[in-house]
């Protein structure tokens, strides 16, 4: 059987058809699941959830929300952007399919989100790093020369946002007992209360 | 003018292309991913900070908050041993050498001689505490005095505290 | 991958080690010979014992002596103990000023300065007599040094002009057990705090004053949570983090929650009639005696409610504290400055002493009212060798004349030649300087041109009076004030012995050479005496060996016997407490109990026996509560109280060279409540004024809730920010030790 030069047009047509559509229908899923509503409409973002709602970070300067995007994947249509797009979704499947949400282990899923968050999807809102999103008030006088040493300045110190700015969304249980997470955690706390307190109403 | 004959050899050598290619190609989308993402950053050079910050905690509150706050409920935290006893100075010019992991024979037995000369009997010579107790929080008796709960309230007087 | 708790750390331990450097090099130096050198902490009342590692004649390295009562652990002051010795700010040259105050410090050799300061004082004590020089010593000197200047001044220059450091931090406790007891000095010890099933830490920051105590009490509080932690204090330290209850009241009125508490034992039962009954004796204001009945009927008015109008306290929590304190088993009081240093400290002690004895928490162990010492020698150096203008050795006092005798016969010289009159105190000693009553003054190991209250009032008398200051580092606020600076060896470079809060006399060694040109203090002040013309038979000594002997001999017989302790014996065991009358005593645990105490005789009817009082009972003093000298009013709103900071030890001469410590407090703060800051709009760092009618000077704020509202808190360590400008003089009426913790003061934001 041989093919002739038709067949091959045809061939490559329908390749090409299928490859731009496929880059179409990948480009639109690649955005629907992205979106806050698609992550957390597994039962185990659920927790992530509630606990972006409550922390300082639910809504940006001008006050819309921030999605899960807007952190945990990096900004434009790079190689970065992409690698990580198909490195989480693919691994995020992979647990939603082996793991029940109860025997995800944070301890261990931390460090991984950690690893993705970008600086430049901070400093998106975040771009002078010496006053704080609304760029109204000073950081404090340590904040500066921490930052100071993050633009390179008395020696360079190589870490990320998030190496430092831990729990800026998320509130494991464990993270609860820091200091530096007490007023985090006292909003947390008040919210699981209240909605433990609805259930119980409800069920009465 | 190109034929390709769709023989089973000619089958099977492009499924196996296609599989090497698909390994390449995973493997090069990891590698790029660890060169974009490493999974550890290098540790850069301390913070250098004028006199009025040394005080470590300061900052180690933010940045390596689980470390500073295991000390604090720790022993050696409630009896505020600080940091630079047993770490040093950033600079190296403390009156210990600097050391992220302090050596126990330098450092430990300063205080707990008897201890550590105890343990070597009972377990012989080892180099490394640490793998028994680990060094900020003491998994036995972390929090065990802790009975302050953190507050603000400025009250003359503190009914129902305590107890 | 499921790691371990454990496996994790070690990991974290793995990869940080990657960070570290020098370690090869550490190690090999530990392998290095090194010779374990026994002493004593420099630092605080504790009286940690240390052991100095020596290497090629320098001291390389430090570490508890397990065979102390620290049990090999040391606060992070000890730990660092090392690069003071080798800091380039020690003076190693005699130095003088030739023209006069203000003109430069000349290095000069040993016999042009000690002929130069004896000179001086020759001139002055023949022209305007011996009440013209003074001695100004610490609870820092070595016993023998407080024991020889003592005899040099009283006996030597015969003027009793011979006052110390520890008026301004321990007369009240001294006044206190005095007046209760008849003789100074605690009797529980560090035991008590093993036992104890309650603790009542009152006007005492143990944590950071006495960290390797306090870790003590917390071991207590983590091997039996059980035992309850009470934590008086308007200030919540971090003593307060294992309290089980904490209490912050108005400053200066926990004279009146005292009273309020033998009130509630008194109305509720508590009292242990059977103690008080038999040990002790009533006694009113006045001296004269009184019944139980009448003790009751004073405290009548100090009803919980009353104390809660008073001190803030709420009658509820005043009943609580009250009842924990009796029902408690064994009760163990702690305290410290904030009852000392006050215009009623005696009275406060008295006060403590009376709950105790009360409720019979006494005479056992874990139940005992013990004062603590801020200074490593106050006890041992300064009140024992009755170092005080007002006092002989071993209890004896100057206004007696049996005493005065007892003393002349011994040192050896005529009758009479010790003044009967008793000499200036710390405060009135300084006043004197600047109305020019005294002219030459020798000061030893202490800085009062900085610990002073209201200095600007006392600096004009160091500007006048001519000062020779043995001392070891410059730079110090009274060095800019010396006439002469004689170099002393400094710590483990010579020998003697320390007496820290529990009755404990430990020797530290001698582990290197003195530094440069610095001479061990007794040498220098034994030769600078004969050159001024003391007879030099009544100094006959070689070494601080020879003066320890005859101070133990004296001891001999006296209620602080120690004559069993020799120098060998010192050398080889890490303290002794005592009464320890003989050399093979093992030193007294509970003082005044038959059977432990062997002062106590073995026959005597009573279990215990208080024979400081020629009765043999233990006085319960009525006193009315007072409020402090200068209360907060409307034009200085808040009080102001001053106090340690862990990182720095007084004025930071010693801490100050340890580049961690400096660092981690470079300079004076002040605390302010988040509530006061919020209405003042005071926030971190922000300059904030401190306005007394002293003087006002400018902090930085560290908002905190440390402070109570109305409460500001200011350290003391810093010699760019002589707080001490701020405070007022007035001194207890009993003991004349200032009030260091309370005035009144304004506070704003710096505009």
């Amino acid at each position: 059987m041989s093919t002739t030069p038709r067949q091959i047009r045809i061939t490559l047509l329908g390749v090409g058809i299928l490859l731009v559509a496929g880059i179409v229908a990948t480009a639109a899923f690649f955005s629907f699941s992205s979106t806050t509503s698609f992550c957390t409409s597994c039962h185990e973002m659920n927790v992530h959830k509630e606990e972006l709602a409550q922390s300082p970070h639910a809504k940006d300067y001008d006050e819309s929300a921030i999605d899960c995007a807007d952190c945990h994947l990096p900004r434009g249509l790079g190689p970065r952007y992409l690698s990580v797009k198909t490195y989480l979704g693919v691994k995020d499947v992979f647990v939603h399919f082996t793991e029940s949400p109860d025997s995800i282990d944070r301890r261990h899923s931390q460090p991984v989100a950690r690893r993705f968050v970008d600086d430049a999807s901070c400093q998106a809102c975040h771009d002078d790093l010496y006053k704080d999103a609304k760029k109204e008030k000073d950081i404090s006088e340590i904040g500066k020369l921490a930052h100071d040493n993050y633009n390179g300045k008395d020696g360079k110190s190589y870490r990320l946002c998030v190496d430092c700015h831990t729990n800026m969304a998320h509130l494991p249980s464990f993270d609860r007992r820091l200091d530096i997470n007490q007023e985090f955690a006292a909003k947390l706390v008040a919210a699981e209360q209240l909605v433990a307190a609805e259930e119980q109403g409800g069920a009465q | 003018m190109i034929t390709i004959s769709l023989t089973k050899k000619n089958m099977l050598l492009g499924a196996c292309g296609l599989f090497i290619l698909a390994v390449v190609g995973i493997g090069l989308f990891f590698l790029y991913l660890n060169f974009a993402f490493p999974v550890k950053h290098a540790t850069g050079t301390h913070l250098a900070v004028p006199d009025q910050y040394t005080d470590c905690v300061t900052c180690h509150t933010k940045v390596s908050a689980q470390v500073t706050q295991d000390w604090r409920e720790a022993k050696h935290g409630v009896t505020l041993v600080k940091c630079v006893v047993c770490h040093g100075e950033p600079d190296g010019k403390g009156s210990i050498p600097f050391m992220a992991t302090p050596d126990p024979k330098l450092i430990c037995s300063r205080c707990h001689d008897p201890a550590v000369v105890r343990m070597e009997a009972k377990y012989g010579n080892s180099a490394d505490c640490y793998s028994c107790h680990a060094y900020h929080q003491n998994p036995v008796h972390s929090n065990a005095y802790e009975t302050r709960v953190p507050t603000t309230q400025t009250t003359l007087d503190q009914p129902g505290q305590g107890f | 991958m499921k790691l371990s708790r454990r496996e994790f750390l070690k990991g974290a331990a793995a990869s940080t080690a990657l960070a570290a450097i020098g370690l090869p090099g550490v190690a090999a130096a530990a392998e290095a010979e090194t010779k374990w050198v026994k002493g004593v902490c420099r630092y605080c009342g504790t009286g940690c014992g240390v052991l100095v590692g020596v290497q090629n004649g320098k001291a390389v390295s430090i570490k508890g002596d397990p065979n102390n009562h620290n049990q090999g652990l040391l606060c992070l002051k000890g730990a660092m103990l090392i690069p003071v010795i080798y800091t380039p700010d020690r003076i190693l040259e005699p130095m003088i000023r030739r023209n006069g105050k203000g003109s430069e410090l000349e290095k000069v050799s040993w016999d042009e300065a000690l002929d130069f300061a004896a000179k001086r004082f020759r001139d002055t004590i023949s022209e305007f007599g011996p009440n013209a020089v003074a001695y100004y010593g610490s609870g820092q000197a070595l016993t023998e040094e407080s024991y020889l200047a003592n005899k040099i001044w009283k006996a030597g220059f015969k003027t009793n002009n011979v006052d110390g450091n520890p008026r301004l931090c321990m007369a009240s406790a001294v006044g206190g057990y005095t007046t209760t007891f008849g003789k100074d000095e605690p009797m529980g010890t560090y035991y008590d705090i093993d036992n104890a099933t309650c603790f009542f830490i009152i006007g005492s920051n143990t944590s950071e004053a006495h960290p390797v105590l306090f870790r003590r009490i917390a071991r207590r509080k983590q091997f039996n949570p059980d035992v309850k932690i009470i934590v008086v204090d308007p200030r919540r330290t971090n003593t307060s983090r294992i309290a089980d209850l904490h209490l912050h009241f108005k400053p200066g009125t926990d004279l009146a929650l005292l009273n309020g508490m033998a009130h509630v034992i008194i109305k509720d039962e508590l009292d242990d009639y059977r103690f008080h009954g038999r040990h002790c004796v009533f006694k009113d204001n006045d001296g004269s005696e009184r019944t139980f009945e009448d003790y009751k009927a004073f405290l009548a008015e100090y009803t919980p409610e009353r104390v809660q109008e008073i001190t803030g306290i709420s009658a509820e929590n005043v009943v609580k504290v009250a009842r924990l304190f009796a029902e408690s088993p064994n009760t163990l009081s702690l305290w410290c400055m904030g009852i000392n240093q006050r215009s009623y400290g005696v009275w406060a002690n008295n006060l403590i002493h009376n709950l105790h004895l009360l409720t019979g928490h006494i005479g056992r162990l874990g139940a005992s009212p013990l004062s603590l010492t801020g200074q490593p020698n106050a006890c041992g150096g300064v009140r024992d060798t009755g170092s005080l203008s007002h006092l002989l050795p071993a209890g004896r006092v100057i206004a007696n004349e049996k005493h005065r005798n007892e003393m002349e016969d011994f040192w050896g010289v005529p009758r009479g030649t010790i003044q009967p009159t008793i000499g200036h105190h710390a405060v009135a000693l300084f006043g004197a300087m600047a109305t020019g009553d005294v002219k030459a003054v020798f000061i030893h190991c202490t800085n009062p041109a900085h610990t002073l209250p209201n200095l600007n009032k006392y600096t004009p008398g160091l500007q006048k009076a001519f000062i020779v200051q043995t001392e070891c580092f410059h730079d110090a606020e009274t060095t800019k004030y010396a006439d002469v600076l004689l170099p002393a060896a400094f710590w483990c470079e010579t020998d003697g012995v320390y007496g820290c809060t529990e009755r404990r006399y430990s020797l530290t060694e001698q582990a290197v050479q003195p530094s440069g040109n610095s001479r061990p203090v007794v040498n220098i002040m034994m030769d600078f005496a004969k050159r001024a013309g003391v007879d030099p038979k009544l100094i006959p000594f070689e070494n601080a060996a020879d003066i320890w002997d005859e101070w133990r001999t004296l001891s001999n017989g006296s209620p602080y016997n120690f004559y069993g302790m020799t120098r060998e014996r010192l050398k080889k065991e890490s303290g002794i407490r005592w009464p320890c009358p003989t050399e093979d005593h093992p030193g007294t645990v509970l003082r005044f109990v038959r059977g432990e105490d062997p002062l106590v005789p073995a026959d005597h009817p009573e279990k215990v026996f208080f024979y400081g009082n020629p009765n043999g009972k233990a006085n319960i003093l009525f006193r009315p509560y007072m409020p402090p000298f200068e209360p907060a009013d409307a034009d200085y709103p808040f009080v102001l109280t001053t106090g340690r900071v862990i990182d720095h030890w007084h004025t930071a001469t010693m801490t100050g060279q340890v580049p961690e410590l400096r660092k981690a407090y470079p300079g004076a703060f002040v605390e302010v409540n988040p509530e006061d800051a919020a209405r003042m709009d005071i926030r971190n760092g922000d300059q904030v004024v401190l306005e007394t009618r002293r003087d006002k000077m400018t902090f930085p704020a560290k908002v905190t809730d440390t402070c109570m509202p109305g409460l500001v808190f200011c350290p003391f360590f810093d010699k760019k920010k002589l707080v001490n400008r701020l405070f007022h003089d007035a001194v207890d009426n009993i003991s004349k030790e200032p009030e260091y913790k309370i005035c009144a003061t304004k506070v704003y934001k710096q505009v």
